[in-house]
């Protein structure tokens, strides 16, 4: 079984895109419960210790006709999307829902879910949106224990720390292989295309993570001893994208443009794996403190303002991310894998991306490097998309950007 | 009476102290002062015990949207690059910060030495850390976490002590900043904040008696901005004072706010400032009555009601999650049911703000819910807070006439 690389990303895009039948073999094997967490940066390892199946929602694909019935159609797409599925009963196969509070859809949609849904277990993080002052580390812990307990009341079971150590473990084993096969792309772009990257890394955030570190290790093992012919490709960043997967049919689109994608910011992507967390006495210190070394994103403030000094100055609160803006960030990943142009994706009505936007592509554009904002509704309808990409990919090569 | 918009003379005697609130921001540097560039909630006692001058900047949008001067900022901010579905408030803010005030509503606003806002939305907070940005000023952010229906009064406890926290903590800055913090001064103007507040509270409360002697669009073009520009000083009691003696004179005289009240809707939603010249016209014309009893106009009160001078930073704690806004959406529900109740109404007019995502997340969910629960019909318009090209005012005649026939029906 799993003999080659093809037969390992046809099972990661069945856990893709037949979600209820990687959950029900989980369960028909592990007999436990499964949790949606809406949007991502649940602490998944407090689900996974306490025998329960993390999976974060990717938002779905199709027409949001059910949700159109109660939310505005300006709702970002991985609120909507979900809601949808969650009015159609296409998200019956999950026990519980987690929602992690980071953005005014995540706050209220949340809420409005059991209005709609009663009978599913629902839990709500209680996240601070500042990460840079000592009151926020204390009350971030307070809120990660009470929501163990939460969790524990759920699933029926206490969760020890050296369980929830195992948990944190396991999913760093896959934040070190997730980050060993960005290396290699990286590196050798040449050896992936972007539709299938894309089918390794979203899988991820999905699925059962045993099973899926093993089919990783595999793949790369596989992957290192490949040679690719050298393509002469525009390289390119994709950053952004919060709280779902990549709109469908831009990875084929990158494939067939000229262009490769060499690193990423994508929530189902280079965001997921970013931090490990420390294995230690108070694991849930450590889950804590994974929170402020984050990579910096446009959800959580940074800085810890000082009279007289521009917020870009101030002290940040992450030892790793010292410049604490997310455009620095983007700034850094573009130039730590020489790329020529950043592809900057948000969800067409969000707003907590978008207004770095100017600041991104200005410090960018002080690097020599390219960028452009393109907003997507995961609506089938990307051809306006492609073609602001292919000018842009266009430009690029031609020396303009 | 025949219907139509009756004016409080109040508010006509009350016409200079927008020029007085604007004097105090822009002599504010001549006199050695600091500025901070704060959203209207954020705890004004705690920069007025270090001599702080605040310049209200969420009121600048509607200011600039009323004197039709909104739409220039907004396209200057949409050049630079900023996401045209972003909160209008800010895009008009940053435009014409880009823009240098050029044609705005007030002249060039003094630079701030920081800005501070809290979290009533997640977008406040991205809003003024830019402006702070821009500015190259620091941005100092009061965060105050969303409760979800199911928070226990433990855990609301924990965010409490979170708030107060943070709060000291902009005590230092303050006091690094201005050399100065008088506890004696964030006392006395919390108790001029309260008393304020509480002749708000009065004002909006009077809205329950039939008819009402007031509208929503009485608050929120004149009383409410009052409360903003003037809370913990001396000068809103005197304001608010002669608007609540205005309106006590016409509840005894049975005095109608709009002529002839016929129904009393409430107007739900955060305003379209630039429609607030014809909606009133249009709603008085028909006798319909918008009291003052919306979300928008109680979250002033949730906000400042539990401001106690005796434990100063605690209660302001406490104020700050006070709010109906930041709570889920069954704590949301019930709070508008109880106000349908509370002034006996015939109906809700949903005014959408296409970027206003704090109240238009799950406006429709709630909405629907009251309607379902106590038989209130309700009417939706479409617009935006100051982004006049999402409104169509025509089709809004058109849905609130309808709406207004559809309560005839039902009242026969």
């Amino acid at each position: 079984m799993y003999a080659n690389t093809a037969e390992i990303v046809a099972r990661f895009d069945r856990a893709r895109l037949e979600l209820p039948a990687t959950v029900a073999e989980w369960k028909a094997r592990h007999g436990g419960k499964a949790v949606g967490c809406f949007p991502m940066y649940a602490p998944e390892e407090i689900l996974h210790a306490a025998g329960l199946l993390p999976v974060n929602l990717p938002g779905g694909d199709r027409e949001t006709s059910f949700a159109a019935e109660h939310l505005w159609p300006f709702t970002c797409h991985p609120a909507r999307g979900n809601f949808d599925l969650m009015l159609r009963g296409e998200l019956d196969f999950l026990d519980g829902f987690v929602f992690a509070q980071v953005c005014e859809e995540s706050k209220k949609i949340g809420t409005a879910w059991p209005v709609y849904h009663p009978n599913a277990w629902h839990e709500h993080l209680r996240y601070p949106e500042r990460l840079d002052t000592s009151p926020s580390r204390d009350y971030l812990r307070q809120e990660l224990r009470r929501f163990r307990r939460a969790v524990e009341s759920f699933a029926g079971k206490d969760i020890a720390d050296h369980a929830l150590n195992g948990s944190i473990a396991l999913f760093n084993r896959t934040r070190e292989l997730l980050a060993a096969l960005y290396q290699l792309r990286r590196t050798t772009p040449d050896l992936f295309t972007c539709g299938e990257f894309e089918s390794v890394v979203g899988a991820a955030p999905i699925m059962p993570k045993e099973e899926y570190n093993d089919l990783l290790v595999r793949y790369l093992a596989i992957k290192r001893g490949q040679v690719a012919p050298p393509l002469d490709r525009t390289r390119l960043v994709v950053a952004g994208n919060p709280c779902e997967d990549l709109e469908p049919g831009l990875s084929a689109f990158f494939d067939e443009s000229g262009a490769v994608v060499v690193d990423d910011d994508a929530w189902f992507g280079g965001r997921y794996f970013a931090t490990p967390v420390a294995v230690c006495d108070d694991p849930i210190g450590a889950l804590t403190e994974a929170q402020f070394q984050t990579p910096p994103c446009p959800l959580r403030l940074r800085f810890r303002p000082v009279p007289g000094r521009p917020n870009e100055v101030a002290p940040v609160a992450s030892d790793h991310y010292p410049e604490g803006s997310w455009a620095h960030h983007v700034l850094r990943i573009a130039q730590g894998s020489s790329a020529r142009g950043v592809v900057l994706l948000i969800p067409k009505f969000c707003e907590l991306y978008p207004n770095h936007y100017p600041h991104v592509r200005d410090l960018l554009a002080d690097a020599g490097i390219a960028s452009i904002m393109l907003d997507t509704d995961h609506d089938g309808a990307i051809g306006q998309v492609r073609t602001r990409l292919q000018a842009f990919i266009e430009m690029i090569a031609e020396g303009q950007g | 009476m025949k219907p139509g918009v009756q004016r409080l003379e109040a508010h006509s005697q009350n016409a200079g102290a927008f020029d007085a609130y604007l004097n105090r921001v822009r002599n504010a540097k001549d006199e050695g002062k600091h500025v901070a560039w704060v959203m209207a909630a954020t705890p004004s006692p705690l920069l007025l015990a270090a001599n702080v001058v605040m310049f209200i900047a969420d009121n600048y949008p509607p200011t600039a949207a009323q004197r039709g001067v909104a739409g220039p900022f907004i396209e200057r901010a949409e050049q630079a690059g900023y996401y045209p579905e972003l909160c209008s408030y800010a895009r008009l803010d940053w435009g014409s910060i880009l823009s240098d005030d050029a044609g705005g509503p007030m002249g060039k606003r003094p630079k701030p030495d920081f800005t501070y806002t809290s979290m009533l939305c997640s977008m406040l907070r991205q809003w003024f850390a830019e402006v702070a940005r821009l500015f190259g000023v620091p941005a100092l952010i009061l965060d105050t976490p969303f409760q979800p229906d199911e928070t226990t009064a433990e855990e609301r406890r924990a965010m409490i002590e979170y708030v107060h926290e943070q709060l000291k903590e902009h005590v230092a800055f303050l006091r690094q900043l201005t050399g100065t913090f008088d506890y004696n001064r964030l006392s006395e103007t919390m108790a001029l904040g309260k008393q304020a507040v509480d002749l708000y509270a009065d004002i909006i409360r009077l809205g329950r008696h039939k008819p009402s002697p007031l509208t929503v669009f009485d608050v929120l073009l004149s009383t409410l901005p009052l409360l903003l520009w003037y809370t913990g000083y001396p000068e809103a009691i005197t304001y608010l004072a002669k608007v609540k003696a205005e309106l006590e004179g016409r509840v005894a005289n049975k005095q109608s706010a709009v002529g002839e009240e016929r129904f009393r809707v409430l107007f739900e939603g955060i305003p379209p400032w630039y429609a607030l010249g014809t909606l009133p016209r249009l709603l008085a014309s028909h006798g319909v009555c918008s009291v003052p009893a919306s979300s928008y106009a109680y979250t002033w009160c949730d906000y400042w009601t539990s401001w106690d001078a005796s434990r100063p930073l605690e209660s302001i704690a406490e104020g700050q999650l006070g709010s109906r806004m930041i709570h889920g959406t069954k704590y949301r529900i019930e709070k508008l049911k109880q106000l349908v109740q509370e002034y006996d109404l015939d109906g809700l007019v949903m005014h959408v703000s296409r970027t206003c995502k704090l109240y238009n997340q799950d406006q429709l969910v709630v909405a629907r819910a009251v309607r379902d629960e106590l038989g209130v019909p309700f009417v939706v318009i479409e617009g935006d807070m100051v982004d006049q090209r999402f409104y169509d005012g025509e089709k809004a005649t058109a849905n609130l006439e309808s709406f207004v026939e559809s309560l005839e029906k039902r009242s026969h």
